[in-house]
């Protein structure tokens, strides 16, 4: 077997990189190398394309191989209600001051393929404030925000769903909210009426307005210190104050200049408030 | 020099790796980095238990920290564990590889990136096949590589996936890895001296 020339490699991933910048504006050069780097030799892999420089080729004349080729790069594959105890905490710590509010904001971003903003939109009706909210998801790539729009899953994940919901101990049963057919989960319909899908990139897009409550979980976990900092001003720009964010629980904000701003509330669940 | 160890192990792992850990010497100079496929349940407990049985420090990998010799880092439940080649750590939750997060080919391969010649990959038991093609990346960027041997693995398929892909550097019993471990700064000069 060849061996792989690892240096040559890399300067070819860091050329994709400025390519993929160039051609498509869809910044990475602040993402996890490693991971990048693992996702593009495996994409080559399965299309059998021996180097960077001839897959960077492609990219640039073939958009259909691109947005296949990113899906890789930004998936936050997740699951609904995944971790039930940000969920739980989210209830007890949050919920109570939303509900002194006339109307409330929530931005997803980085929706991916919207578990994380069906689950809480299943959330907002079980505890009657669904009416009086808007949820803006956005997502960059649009093969995943069209999918997130149509609000189906795999049948094969129901039960994984179904086990993190009854641990969140609300009332009822998730199966009020979707029907099964064929192989798929379909959601309600109702599930999506105050939903907003957006494409939007937190590497070079702009802020929203007047957010109570941001949910951007597991996305920043791919993003260099830099662009990490970027996006926390972002969400501070966004949020209104007193307003909350909720990142991933491996993910915090321990490092950045934005951390003075914000007051943590739940040190595990990773639940911010913006005080300043 | 950075080395490290690269470790996946599936079904019926946890006894093999109570068995081998605790055998790394105090002064051992390399970094270990664990992958090991488990219910939901909590690895918190399960770093204790070796941690307890350790001479050497063991804790679950954090994002971004940079890895340390004579530690023992362990995959987080439900996230990948990657390896940056400046050597620190990233965790990733990007879709299961082979029915599996964490995955042992996601740490394998970027580890084989990183580390490249002064990496020892092993396979222990296990029911799956996740951590063949890892090796097979370990091999082609000159590491070294181990499995037990099936014959003695309670589960066999994890190692003899990897033999159907490559040509290991050893097939050990698993008191022979334990040898090793407690041997390790003699042996890895042996290996990566050779190399």
């Amino acid at each position: 077997m060849p061996k792989l020339n690892n240096d040559i490699v890399n300067i070819e991933i860091e050329l994709l990189i400025e390519a993929i910048y160039k051609r498509y504006s869809y910044n990475f050069h602040a993402y996890s190398r490693a991971h990048i780097k693992r996702i593009v030799l495996k994409f080559m892999r399965t299309e059998r394309i021996a180097h960077v420089a001839e897959l960077q080729r492609l990219i640039l004349y073939n958009s259909e191989v691109f947005y296949r080729l990113i899906l890789g790069f930004s998936s936050n594959v997740s699951e609904m209600f995944r971790d039930p105890s940000f969920y739980k905490s989210f209830i007890a710590r949050v919920i109570p001051d939303l509900r002194t509010c006339k109307s409330l904001r929530f931005w997803n971003a980085g929706c991916s393929t919207g578990e994380d903003v069906y689950s809480l939109a299943i959330l907002l009706k079980k505890l009657g404030l669904y009416n009086i909210s808007k949820v803006l998801a956005t997502e960059f790539n649009p093969i995943m925000l069209e999918k997130a729009s149509k609000a189906i899953f795999s049948l094969s994940s129901t039960n994984e769903y179904v086990k993190n919901y009854n641990s969140i101990e609300l009332d009822g049963d998730l199966s009020e909210f979707f029907t099964k057919k064929n192989n798929s989960l379909i959601l309600n319909k109702e599930l999506k009426t105050n939903i907003r899908f957006l494409e939007h990139s937190l590497v070079a897009g702009e802020n929203m307005e007047q957010m109570n409550v941001i949910i951007c979980r597991n996305v920043l976990i791919y993003f260099e210190r830099k662009l990490q900092d970027r996006v926390f001003g972002l969400f501070h720009e966004s949020l209104v104050k007193g307003g909350y964010l909720c990142l991933g629980l491996k993910e915090n904000m321990n490092y950045s200049p934005f951390n003075d701003s914000f007051e943590l509330i739940d040190s595990h669940m990773k639940i911010y408030r913006k005080i300043k | 020099m950075r080395a490290a160890i690269v470790i996946g192990v599936s079904a019926g792992g946890v006894s093999a790796l109570l068995e081998l850990l605790p055998k790394f010497p105090v002064d051992c100079k390399l970094s270990i980095l664990i992958v090991q496929h488990m219910s939901k349940s909590s690895t918190n407990y399960f770093v204790k238990l070796l941690q307890d049985k350790s001479k050497i420090r063991v804790k679950e990998a954090d994002e971004k920290e940079e890895i340390m010799p004579g530690t023992i880092y362990v995959a987080p439940l439900d996230y990948h564990l990657l390896v940056e080649e400046d050597f620190s750590i990233s965790l990733s939750v990007s879709e299961k590889q082979n029915f599996s997060r964490p995955s042992i080919d996601v740490l394998f391969e970027t580890a084989a990136y990183a580390y490249q010649k002064h990496l020892i990959g092993i396979i222990l038991t296990g029911a799956n096949h996740d951590g063949a093609e890892g090796m097979c990346i370990i091999q082609k960027m000159g590491g070294y590589t181990i499995i037990q041997s099936p014959d003695e693995a309670e589960f066999p398929q994890m190692p003899r996936a990897v033999m159907d892909l490559i040509e290991v550097d050893e097939v050990l019993l698993l008191d022979e890895i334990s040898d090793f471990f407690a041997n390790i700064n003699e042996r890895v000069e042996d290996i990566f001296g050779a190399g």
